[in-house]
Protein backbone atom coordinates (compact mmCIF):
# COMPACT_ATOMS: atom_id res chain seq x y z
CA UNK A 1 0.00 0.00 0.00
CA UNK A 2 1.32 3.43 -0.92
CA UNK A 3 1.23 6.13 1.73
CA UNK A 4 2.25 9.76 2.01
CA UNK A 5 3.04 9.51 5.67
CA UNK A 6 5.35 12.18 7.02
CA UNK A 7 7.40 12.01 10.17
CA UNK A 8 8.32 15.29 11.70
CA UNK A 9 10.75 15.63 14.58
CA UNK A 10 11.32 18.89 16.45
CA UNK A 11 13.93 20.01 18.95
CA UNK A 12 13.66 23.01 21.22
CA UNK A 13 16.07 25.81 20.29
CA UNK A 14 15.77 28.30 23.15
CA UNK A 15 18.20 26.73 25.60
CA UNK A 16 20.88 26.19 22.95
CA UNK A 17 20.52 29.74 21.71
CA UNK A 18 20.90 31.43 25.03
CA UNK A 19 23.62 29.06 26.22
CA UNK A 20 25.76 29.81 23.15
CA UNK A 21 25.28 33.56 23.47
CA UNK A 22 25.99 33.33 27.20
CA UNK A 23 29.23 31.44 26.61
CA UNK A 24 30.45 34.08 24.17
CA UNK A 25 29.56 36.90 26.55
CA UNK A 26 31.32 35.17 29.44
CA UNK A 27 34.47 34.56 27.36
CA UNK A 28 34.61 38.22 26.32
CA UNK A 29 34.03 39.31 29.92
CA UNK A 30 36.87 37.06 31.13
CA UNK A 31 39.22 38.50 28.50
CA UNK A 32 38.34 42.04 29.54
CA UNK A 33 38.98 41.16 33.20
CA UNK A 34 42.36 39.65 32.25
CA UNK A 35 43.22 42.81 30.35
CA UNK A 36 42.21 45.09 33.21
CA UNK A 37 44.01 43.10 35.90
CA UNK A 38 47.00 42.02 33.81
CA UNK A 39 50.41 43.03 35.14
CA UNK A 40 51.89 45.18 32.42
CA UNK A 41 55.08 46.16 34.17
CA UNK A 42 58.59 45.37 33.03
CA UNK A 43 60.34 42.04 33.26
CA UNK A 44 61.35 40.59 36.60
CA UNK A 45 64.00 42.60 38.40
CA UNK A 46 63.30 45.77 36.45
CA UNK A 47 61.38 48.82 37.51
CA UNK A 48 59.25 51.29 35.66
CA UNK A 49 61.19 54.38 34.64
CA UNK A 50 60.00 57.29 36.73
CA UNK A 51 58.13 60.08 35.04
CA UNK A 52 60.83 62.49 36.24
CA UNK A 53 63.52 60.52 34.43
CA UNK A 54 61.41 60.15 31.30
CA UNK A 55 61.04 63.92 31.40
CA UNK A 56 64.83 64.35 31.66
CA UNK A 57 65.24 62.14 28.59
CA UNK A 58 62.49 63.65 26.47
CA UNK A 59 62.48 67.37 27.24
CA UNK A 60 66.07 68.24 26.44
CA UNK A 61 66.15 71.81 25.07
CA UNK A 62 66.79 72.12 21.34
CA UNK A 63 69.67 74.43 22.16
CA UNK A 64 71.51 71.58 23.88
CA UNK A 65 71.19 69.36 20.81
CA UNK A 66 72.48 72.23 18.68
CA UNK A 67 75.37 73.02 21.02
CA UNK A 68 76.49 69.38 21.01
CA UNK A 69 76.07 68.96 17.27
CA UNK A 70 77.81 65.78 16.16
CA UNK A 71 80.96 66.25 18.20
CA UNK A 72 81.79 64.11 21.20
CA UNK A 73 85.25 64.70 22.68
CA UNK A 74 85.05 61.77 25.08
CA UNK A 75 83.98 59.08 22.64
CA UNK A 76 83.83 58.80 18.88
CA UNK A 77 80.34 58.74 17.45
CA UNK A 78 79.42 57.07 14.18
CA UNK A 79 76.58 57.85 11.79
CA UNK A 80 74.06 55.35 10.44
CA UNK A 81 74.87 53.65 7.15
CA UNK A 82 73.08 55.03 4.11
CA UNK A 83 71.53 52.38 1.89
CA UNK A 84 71.08 52.82 -1.84
CA UNK A 85 67.96 52.12 -3.82
CA UNK A 86 65.96 50.52 -1.01
CA UNK A 87 62.20 50.99 -0.88
CA UNK A 88 61.06 53.03 2.10
CA UNK A 89 59.85 50.73 4.87
CA UNK A 90 56.54 52.05 6.14
CA UNK A 91 54.41 51.44 9.19
CA UNK A 92 51.25 52.94 10.60
CA UNK A 93 51.36 56.05 12.74
CA UNK A 94 49.96 55.34 16.19
CA UNK A 95 48.59 58.89 16.20
CA UNK A 96 47.09 59.44 12.77
CA UNK A 97 46.69 55.88 11.50
CA UNK A 98 48.41 56.95 8.29
CA UNK A 99 51.38 55.31 6.59
CA UNK A 100 54.68 56.75 7.81
CA UNK A 101 58.35 55.71 7.74
CA UNK A 102 58.99 52.81 10.09
CA UNK A 103 61.90 52.62 12.50
CA UNK A 104 62.89 49.22 13.84
CA UNK A 105 65.19 48.51 16.77
CA UNK A 106 66.38 44.99 17.56
CA UNK A 107 68.48 44.37 20.65
CA UNK A 108 68.75 42.55 23.94
CA UNK A 109 68.81 43.61 27.55
CA UNK A 110 72.08 41.79 28.23
CA UNK A 111 73.88 43.66 25.44
CA UNK A 112 76.07 46.59 26.64
CA UNK A 113 76.14 48.18 23.18
CA UNK A 114 72.35 48.18 23.18
CA UNK A 115 72.49 49.76 26.63
CA UNK A 116 74.46 52.71 25.26
CA UNK A 117 72.47 53.04 22.06
CA UNK A 118 69.05 53.14 23.76
CA UNK A 119 69.90 56.47 25.39
CA UNK A 120 70.29 58.01 21.94
CA UNK A 121 67.30 56.20 20.46
CA UNK A 122 65.00 57.44 23.22
CA UNK A 123 66.21 61.02 23.07
CA UNK A 124 66.17 61.17 19.26
CA UNK A 125 62.70 59.67 18.91
CA UNK A 126 61.33 61.94 21.64
CA UNK A 127 61.73 64.78 19.12
CA UNK A 128 59.19 63.08 16.85
CA UNK A 129 56.73 61.62 19.34
CA UNK A 130 55.93 60.40 22.83
CA UNK A 131 57.26 57.51 24.91
CA UNK A 132 55.45 55.51 27.55
CA UNK A 133 56.11 52.21 29.31
CA UNK A 134 59.89 52.52 29.44
CA UNK A 135 61.53 50.47 32.16
CA UNK A 136 64.93 50.56 33.81
CA UNK A 137 67.40 47.80 33.14
CA UNK A 138 71.13 47.25 32.76
CA UNK A 139 73.37 45.13 30.60
CA UNK A 140 74.36 41.69 31.90
CA UNK A 141 76.83 41.88 34.74
CA UNK A 142 78.75 38.92 33.34
CA UNK A 143 79.35 40.60 29.99
CA UNK A 144 81.85 43.26 28.92
CA UNK A 145 80.94 46.70 30.34
CA UNK A 146 78.65 44.75 32.67
CA UNK A 147 75.83 46.56 34.42
CA UNK A 148 75.72 49.53 32.04
CA UNK A 149 72.61 51.44 33.09
CA UNK A 150 69.91 51.83 30.47
CA UNK A 151 66.24 51.28 29.63
CA UNK A 152 64.25 48.44 28.10
CA UNK A 153 61.82 48.61 25.20
CA UNK A 154 60.01 45.41 26.25
CA UNK A 155 56.89 47.22 27.44
CA UNK A 156 57.59 50.57 25.80
CA UNK A 157 55.03 52.19 23.55
CA UNK A 158 55.77 55.00 21.17
CA UNK A 159 53.33 57.34 19.44
CA UNK A 160 54.24 59.76 16.68
CA UNK A 161 52.44 61.37 13.76
CA UNK A 162 55.68 61.25 11.75
CA UNK A 163 57.09 57.75 12.24
CA UNK A 164 56.18 54.30 13.52
CA UNK A 165 58.57 52.58 15.90
CA UNK A 166 58.94 48.98 16.99
CA UNK A 167 61.54 47.99 19.55
CA UNK A 168 62.26 44.31 20.11
CA UNK A 169 64.34 43.04 23.02
CA UNK A 170 65.12 39.46 22.12
CA UNK A 171 66.80 38.40 25.36
CA UNK A 172 66.83 39.41 29.01
CA UNK A 173 69.95 40.14 31.05
CA UNK A 174 69.49 37.01 33.14
CA UNK A 175 70.96 33.62 32.22
CA UNK A 176 68.60 30.68 31.97
CA UNK A 177 70.33 27.74 33.73
CA UNK A 178 68.50 25.32 31.48
CA UNK A 179 70.10 26.70 28.32
CA UNK A 180 73.10 28.51 29.80
CA UNK A 181 72.05 31.49 27.69
CA UNK A 182 69.93 34.53 28.38
CA UNK A 183 66.19 34.10 28.82
CA UNK A 184 64.23 34.76 25.65
CA UNK A 185 62.07 37.87 25.92
CA UNK A 186 60.53 38.76 22.58
CA UNK A 187 60.47 37.18 19.14
CA UNK A 188 61.10 38.85 15.82
CA UNK A 189 58.16 38.36 13.52
CA UNK A 190 56.89 39.43 10.14
CA UNK A 191 58.56 42.43 8.52
CA UNK A 192 60.88 42.96 11.51
CA UNK A 193 62.29 39.46 11.11
CA UNK A 194 62.79 39.86 7.38
CA UNK A 195 64.39 43.28 7.78
CA UNK A 196 66.79 42.05 10.45
CA UNK A 197 67.77 38.96 8.45
CA UNK A 198 68.28 40.99 5.29
CA UNK A 199 69.98 44.16 6.44
CA UNK A 200 72.03 43.24 9.52
CA UNK A 201 74.51 41.52 7.22
CA UNK A 202 77.82 42.33 5.48
CA UNK A 203 75.86 42.95 2.29
CA UNK A 204 74.48 46.17 3.70
CA UNK A 205 76.80 47.01 6.61
CA UNK A 206 80.23 48.06 5.29
CA UNK A 207 83.12 46.53 7.17
CA UNK A 208 81.02 43.91 8.90
CA UNK A 209 82.58 40.46 8.95
CA UNK A 210 80.50 37.40 8.23
CA UNK A 211 80.84 36.35 11.87
CA UNK A 212 79.31 39.61 13.03
CA UNK A 213 76.10 39.45 11.04
CA UNK A 214 72.87 39.75 13.04
CA UNK A 215 74.69 41.87 15.62
CA UNK A 216 72.86 43.79 18.35
CA UNK A 217 71.77 46.51 18.40
CA UNK A 218 70.35 46.76 14.92
CA UNK A 219 68.27 49.65 13.65
CA UNK A 220 66.55 50.27 10.36
CA UNK A 221 65.26 53.74 9.67
CA UNK A 222 62.80 53.03 6.90
CA UNK A 223 65.43 50.73 5.35
CA UNK A 224 67.08 53.93 4.10
CA UNK A 225 69.52 54.12 7.02
CA UNK A 226 70.93 51.22 9.00
CA UNK A 227 72.78 50.80 12.25
CA UNK A 228 74.55 47.66 13.43
CA UNK A 229 76.25 48.09 16.77
CA UNK A 230 76.28 51.11 19.03
CA UNK A 231 77.15 54.56 17.71
CA UNK A 232 79.52 55.08 20.63
CA UNK A 233 81.29 52.81 23.06
CA UNK A 234 79.43 51.77 26.21
CA UNK A 235 82.74 52.22 28.00
CA UNK A 236 81.76 55.86 28.41
CA UNK A 237 78.64 55.03 30.42
CA UNK A 238 80.02 51.97 32.21
CA UNK A 239 79.92 52.42 35.97
CA UNK A 240 77.87 55.63 35.83
CA UNK A 241 74.45 55.63 37.45
CA UNK A 242 71.35 56.17 35.39
CA UNK A 243 70.48 59.21 37.49
CA UNK A 244 73.84 60.84 36.84
CA UNK A 245 73.61 60.31 33.10
CA UNK A 246 70.00 61.48 32.88
CA UNK A 247 70.41 64.52 35.10
CA UNK A 248 73.22 65.83 32.89
CA UNK A 249 71.36 65.51 29.61
CA UNK A 250 70.48 69.19 29.53
CA UNK A 251 74.11 70.16 30.06
CA UNK A 252 75.97 70.16 26.75
CA UNK A 253 79.36 70.04 28.41
CA UNK A 254 78.71 66.67 30.03
CA UNK A 255 80.77 63.99 28.24
CA UNK A 256 77.84 61.57 28.50
CA UNK A 257 75.51 64.14 27.01
CA UNK A 258 77.86 64.92 24.16
CA UNK A 259 78.07 61.28 23.10
CA UNK A 260 74.40 60.50 23.60
CA UNK A 261 73.13 63.60 21.83
CA UNK A 262 75.68 63.46 19.00
CA UNK A 263 74.43 60.00 18.22
CA UNK A 264 70.85 61.21 18.66
CA UNK A 265 71.46 64.04 16.20
CA UNK A 266 72.65 61.54 13.59
CA UNK A 267 69.55 59.42 14.20
CA UNK A 268 67.35 62.50 14.05
CA UNK A 269 68.88 63.60 10.76
CA UNK A 270 68.38 60.13 9.30
CA UNK A 271 64.75 60.09 10.35
CA UNK A 272 64.23 63.58 8.95
CA UNK A 273 65.46 62.35 5.57
CA UNK A 274 62.62 59.82 5.54
CA UNK A 275 59.86 62.11 6.85
CA UNK A 276 60.37 64.84 4.29
CA UNK A 277 62.02 67.02 6.94
CA UNK A 278 59.07 66.91 9.28
CA UNK A 279 58.69 68.27 11.88
CA UNK A 280 60.34 71.34 10.42
CA UNK A 281 61.59 72.82 13.69
CA UNK A 282 63.56 69.66 14.45
CA UNK A 283 64.67 68.85 10.92
CA UNK A 284 65.95 72.32 10.12
CA UNK A 285 67.86 72.71 13.37
CA UNK A 286 71.59 73.45 13.03
CA UNK A 287 72.67 70.14 14.54
CA UNK A 288 70.51 68.14 12.15
CA UNK A 289 71.80 70.14 9.19
CA UNK A 290 75.35 69.46 10.36
CA UNK A 291 74.64 65.74 10.56
CA UNK A 292 73.22 65.80 7.04
CA UNK A 293 76.29 67.62 5.76
CA UNK A 294 78.45 64.91 7.33
CA UNK A 295 77.16 62.50 4.72
CA UNK A 296 73.63 61.40 5.57
CA UNK B 1 14.25 11.38 2.43
CA UNK B 2 14.75 15.13 2.01
CA UNK B 3 15.57 17.82 4.50
CA UNK B 4 13.75 21.11 4.42
CA UNK B 5 14.70 24.23 6.31
CA UNK B 6 11.93 26.06 8.09
CA UNK B 7 11.13 29.59 6.95
CA UNK B 8 12.80 32.41 8.86
CA UNK B 9 11.17 35.65 9.94
CA UNK B 10 11.61 38.65 7.65
CA UNK B 11 13.28 40.73 10.37
CA UNK B 12 16.08 38.18 10.73
CA UNK B 13 16.73 38.05 6.99
CA UNK B 14 16.84 41.84 6.75
CA UNK B 15 19.05 42.27 9.82
CA UNK B 16 21.56 39.60 8.78
CA UNK B 17 21.88 41.09 5.29
CA UNK B 18 22.41 44.59 6.70
CA UNK B 19 24.96 43.35 9.24
CA UNK B 20 26.79 41.40 6.54
CA UNK B 21 27.01 44.48 4.34
CA UNK B 22 28.37 46.56 7.24
CA UNK B 23 30.89 43.83 8.03
CA UNK B 24 31.86 43.60 4.38
CA UNK B 25 32.44 47.36 4.20
CA UNK B 26 34.60 47.35 7.31
CA UNK B 27 36.55 44.34 6.04
CA UNK B 28 37.21 46.06 2.73
CA UNK B 29 38.54 49.11 4.57
CA UNK B 30 40.76 47.02 6.86
CA UNK B 31 42.14 45.10 3.88
CA UNK B 32 42.95 48.31 2.00
CA UNK B 33 44.53 49.70 5.15
CA UNK B 34 46.54 46.50 5.64
CA UNK B 35 48.11 46.82 2.23
CA UNK B 36 48.95 50.42 2.92
CA UNK B 37 46.88 52.38 0.45
CA UNK B 38 44.55 54.24 2.73
CA UNK B 39 44.61 57.41 4.72
CA UNK B 40 40.85 57.87 4.52
CA UNK B 41 39.96 57.26 8.14
CA UNK B 42 41.71 58.08 11.36
CA UNK B 43 42.05 55.66 14.23
CA UNK B 44 42.33 57.14 17.71
CA UNK B 45 45.45 56.36 19.71
CA UNK B 46 45.08 56.13 23.47
CA UNK B 47 45.50 53.62 26.26
CA UNK B 48 42.74 51.44 24.84
CA UNK B 49 42.83 51.85 21.05
CA UNK B 50 45.88 51.76 18.79
CA UNK B 51 45.21 50.49 15.27
CA UNK B 52 48.86 50.63 14.26
CA UNK B 53 49.99 48.34 17.08
CA UNK B 54 47.26 45.83 16.23
CA UNK B 55 47.43 45.82 12.44
CA UNK B 56 51.22 45.52 12.39
CA UNK B 57 51.41 42.88 15.13
CA UNK B 58 52.47 39.28 14.65
CA UNK B 59 48.86 38.31 15.36
CA UNK B 60 47.68 40.20 12.27
CA UNK B 61 48.62 37.10 10.25
CA UNK B 62 47.26 33.57 10.52
CA UNK B 63 49.24 30.92 8.65
CA UNK B 64 50.85 33.69 6.66
CA UNK B 65 47.53 35.15 5.57
CA UNK B 66 46.58 38.64 6.76
CA UNK B 67 43.63 38.51 9.15
CA UNK B 68 42.13 41.42 7.21
CA UNK B 69 42.03 39.28 4.07
CA UNK B 70 40.48 36.37 5.98
CA UNK B 71 37.82 38.76 7.28
CA UNK B 72 37.12 40.04 3.78
CA UNK B 73 36.74 36.52 2.41
CA UNK B 74 34.51 35.55 5.33
CA UNK B 75 32.23 38.53 4.89
CA UNK B 76 32.02 38.06 1.10
CA UNK B 77 30.70 34.54 1.73
CA UNK B 78 28.44 35.63 4.60
CA UNK B 79 26.97 38.43 2.52
CA UNK B 80 26.24 35.99 -0.30
CA UNK B 81 24.64 33.57 2.16
CA UNK B 82 22.47 36.32 3.63
CA UNK B 83 21.03 37.61 0.37
CA UNK B 84 17.29 37.06 -0.18
CA UNK B 85 18.10 34.43 -2.83
CA UNK B 86 20.24 32.43 -0.42
CA UNK B 87 17.59 32.65 2.30
CA UNK B 88 15.07 31.24 -0.18
CA UNK B 89 17.40 28.44 -1.28
CA UNK B 90 15.85 24.99 -1.38
CA UNK B 91 19.18 23.37 -0.59
CA UNK B 92 19.21 22.64 3.13
CA UNK B 93 22.99 22.82 3.29
CA UNK B 94 23.08 26.46 2.20
CA UNK B 95 21.41 27.23 5.50
CA UNK B 96 23.73 24.89 7.37
CA UNK B 97 26.71 26.67 5.79
CA UNK B 98 25.39 30.07 6.91
CA UNK B 99 24.88 28.81 10.46
CA UNK B 100 28.28 27.10 10.69
CA UNK B 101 30.18 30.02 9.13
CA UNK B 102 28.58 32.43 11.59
CA UNK B 103 29.62 30.26 14.55
CA UNK B 104 33.11 29.82 13.09
CA UNK B 105 33.42 33.56 12.59
CA UNK B 106 32.40 34.18 16.19
CA UNK B 107 35.00 31.69 17.43
CA UNK B 108 37.68 33.38 15.33
CA UNK B 109 36.63 36.77 16.66
CA UNK B 110 37.03 35.48 20.22
CA UNK B 111 40.62 34.52 19.38
CA UNK B 112 41.26 37.96 17.88
CA UNK B 113 39.81 39.70 20.94
CA UNK B 114 42.05 37.52 23.10
CA UNK B 115 45.08 38.50 20.97
CA UNK B 116 44.23 42.20 21.21
CA UNK B 117 43.47 42.28 24.93
CA UNK B 118 45.96 39.78 26.30
CA UNK B 119 48.88 39.67 23.85
CA UNK B 120 49.01 43.01 22.05
CA UNK B 121 47.46 45.14 24.78
CA UNK B 122 45.49 47.39 22.45
CA UNK B 123 42.22 47.30 20.55
CA UNK B 124 41.82 48.33 16.94
CA UNK B 125 38.71 50.47 16.52
CA UNK B 126 37.64 49.15 13.12
CA UNK B 127 38.51 45.58 14.06
CA UNK B 128 36.32 45.99 17.13
CA UNK B 129 33.51 47.24 14.93
CA UNK B 130 33.80 44.07 12.82
CA UNK B 131 33.79 42.01 16.01
CA UNK B 132 30.62 43.74 17.19
CA UNK B 133 28.94 43.12 13.85
CA UNK B 134 29.97 39.46 13.98
CA UNK B 135 28.58 39.12 17.49
CA UNK B 136 25.30 40.67 16.38
CA UNK B 137 25.14 38.24 13.47
CA UNK B 138 25.89 35.42 15.88
CA UNK B 139 23.06 36.45 18.19
CA UNK B 140 20.57 36.62 15.33
CA UNK B 141 21.70 33.34 13.85
CA UNK B 142 21.62 31.60 17.21
CA UNK B 143 18.10 32.92 17.63
CA UNK B 144 16.76 31.71 14.30
CA UNK B 145 19.28 29.09 13.13
CA UNK B 146 18.45 26.22 15.48
CA UNK B 147 14.76 26.69 14.79
CA UNK B 148 15.39 26.81 11.08
CA UNK B 149 17.69 23.79 11.04
CA UNK B 150 16.98 21.84 14.22
CA UNK B 151 13.23 21.89 13.72
CA UNK B 152 13.61 21.07 10.07
CA UNK B 153 11.14 18.51 8.99
CA UNK B 154 12.57 15.12 8.17
CA UNK B 155 10.13 14.18 5.53
CA UNK B 156 9.88 10.62 4.34
CA UNK B 157 7.73 10.00 1.33
CA UNK B 158 6.80 6.48 0.43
Amino acid sequence: MSTNAKKTTERPAGLLTWTAIGVVVVVIAVLVVIKVTKHTGPTAGDSVTSSAMVSELTTIPASVYDTVGVTSPAAGVSAPVVTKGQTLLEGTSAVTGKKVPRVIYVGAEYCPYCAAERWSVITALSRFGTWSGLSNTESATGDVYGGTQTFSFVNAKYSSPYIAFDGVEMYSNQVDPATNYYYKLQNLTGVDKTTFATYDTPTYIPGMSANDKYAFPFMSIGNKYLLSGAQFSPALLHGVTRDNIASGLSTASSPFTAAILSAANYLTASICQTTGNMPADVCTSPAVKTAVHKGL
Amino acid sequence: MTREAQPVALWARVVTLCLSLVGLGLSIYLTIEHFGHSSLLVCPSNSVFNCGQVTTSAQSYVLGIPVAVLGLIGYCVLTALNTPWAWRAKNYYVHVARFVLTIGSMAFVLWLICAELVIIGYLCLYCTAVHAVTFALFVVMMRVGPTQLGKARLTTTE
